[in-house]
């Protein structure tokens, strides 16, 4: 439970059993998941309620839904961690929309997250690209760009910040942040698809 | 338009799944790959390359309360058994059967009343359940829905024909007091349909206020695009 786990093979198993309704193989496949797609929901969101909702209900979809899953399209980890991030984008955006008209300082959430946030200082954006890239050909790919591009790429995909909202933070124009994505990710895609060396495909 | 080959659904998949589209333009890519594999391919493929970078998020067990909560809306719950099947269960000899039967049968002929709509079986008591009767725009019931309480079946009989525009389908949604509607299932332009529902009943018309229909093109539809053509209270009676 404290790795990430990486059979694949074994986790598209008990996808399968589960769209045939195993419960059991569906408590087995929460075991070996639930810690790595908890931490991608509280990334997002911050707050330890809102990311228990959103991955209860990620789990409920998956339990009715397993059987969309194509083991042709995506890895079984890949198509999971989809639907959490899916619903916290979907319920990030839908909080910020809330939260614009009342500013947050000490409420009974605030508290429970300046503890957080106490407890567990978060790191930054950028960082995590780095640390998640070691050693991935997705590194090499990531340093084709230029810098605002890989900084506005690393702050969408870690905080889950709008083009609007990367335009504020980064005090550039939208249509400027919004070419920075586009750029970004279209030189990503492009290396990504260049034929390398196996290895470091990971 | 051929959006399946545009550039720009590559580009648009790819900010989908990097999280910087907007809450609208998110919900409407999300509705359009419900029906497009090209769409689904797109965003599987953006999944697919940007997943190394979730390596370094910090792994964090969720509290045990979380899967509770989750078993609660998943595990299979048996159908709560009919009066008959509860007489066969041990320990009722069988003279004992007989004549609690003949009771029964009495009681249940006496109690068969006409206005009953066949919907939900009906022993000698309504057992409890969420009850829904949607009407047109005219106030003329149309659509009766019942499910049991801890069932996790709703059974749906039209009341009179529902005219479904060609091509279109009539989608019947749940709508909760304090939220979005959520889709319930298809129904047909008459006759009767039970719908298989994702979670006992008691889980999803818990908060549900009122049922309506609207006319969608397709049964995946996740948010009604089509006006409600039918509404109705949802109430539970116990």
């Amino acid at each position: 439970m404290a790795t990430l786990p990486r059979d694949n093979e074994h986790l598209a198993r008990l996808l399968a059993r589960t769209a045939a309704r195993d419960h059991t193989a569906f408590t087995e496949l929460y075991e070996l998941t639930s810690a790595h797609l908890f931490g991608v929901a509280l990334r997002i969101l911050h707050r330890s309620e809102r990311a228990e909702e959103v991955l209860q209900d990620a789990y409920v979809n998956i339990w009715n839904q397993a059987g969309s899953y194509a083991a042709g399209l995506s890895a079984p980890m890949t198509w999971l961690s989809s639907v959490v991030r899916n619903k916290a984008l979907d319920r990030l955006r839908q909080v910020r929309l809330s939260d614009q008209s009342t500013v947050v300082l000490v409420d009974d959430e605030g508290e429970e997250f300046l503890d957080q946030v106490a407890a567990a200082p978060r790191a930054d954006p950028q960082e995590l690209l780095s640390q998640a890239t070691e050693g991935l050909r997705l590194r090499h790919c990531l340093g084709t760009l230029d810098a605002p591009q890989r900084q506005s790429l690393a702050l969408a995909y870690y905080d889950g910040l709008s083009h609007s909202e990367l335009a504020g933070h980064l005090h550039a124009p939208l249509g400027t942040v919004k070419a920075w994505i586009r750029r970004g990710l279209d030189k990503l895609k492009q290396c990504l698809e260049q034929p390398g060396p196996a290895a470091a495909r990971q | 338009m051929d959006y399946e080959r545009s550039p720009l659904l590559d580009q648009l998949a790819g900010a989908y799944v990097l999280g910087t589209l907007s809450r609208r333009a998110r919900r409407r890519l999300a509705s359009v790959a419900e029906r497009s594999p090209a769409v689904q391919r797109a965003l599987a493929q953006w999944h697919e390359r940007l997943a190394p970078l979730e390596r370094s998020i910090p792994q964090v067990t969720p509290g045990a309360h979380v899967w509770q909560r989750i078993a609660q809306r998943t595990q299979p719950v048996p159908a709560p058994a009919a009066w008959w099947q509860r007489l066969r269960r041990p320990g009722w000899s069988a003279p004992a059967l007989a004549f609690s039967l003949g009771i029964v049968l009495t009681l249940g002929v006496l109690h068969q009343a006409p206005q009953t709509l066949g919907l939900a079986p009906i022993a000698t008591r309504s057992a409890p359940s969420y009850v829904g009767l949607l009407t047109d725009a005219s106030g003329e019931p149309v659509l009766g829905a019942s499910s049991l309480r801890r069932g996790t079946v709703l059974t749906v009989k039209l009341l009179k024909p529902l005219s479904i525009p060609a091509g279109k389908v009539a989608m019947l949604w749940a709508l909760p007091a304090d939220g979005a509607p959520v889709p319930v299932g298809a129904v047909p332009g008459s006759g009767k349909v039970e719908i298989a529902l994702g979670a006992p009943s008691d889980t999803v018309f818990a908060t549900v206020a009122r049922l309506a229909v609207s006319f969608e093109d397709s049964a995946g539809a996740a948010t009604p695009a089509g006006a409600f053509v039918l509404s109705g209270h949802c109430i539970k009676l116990w």
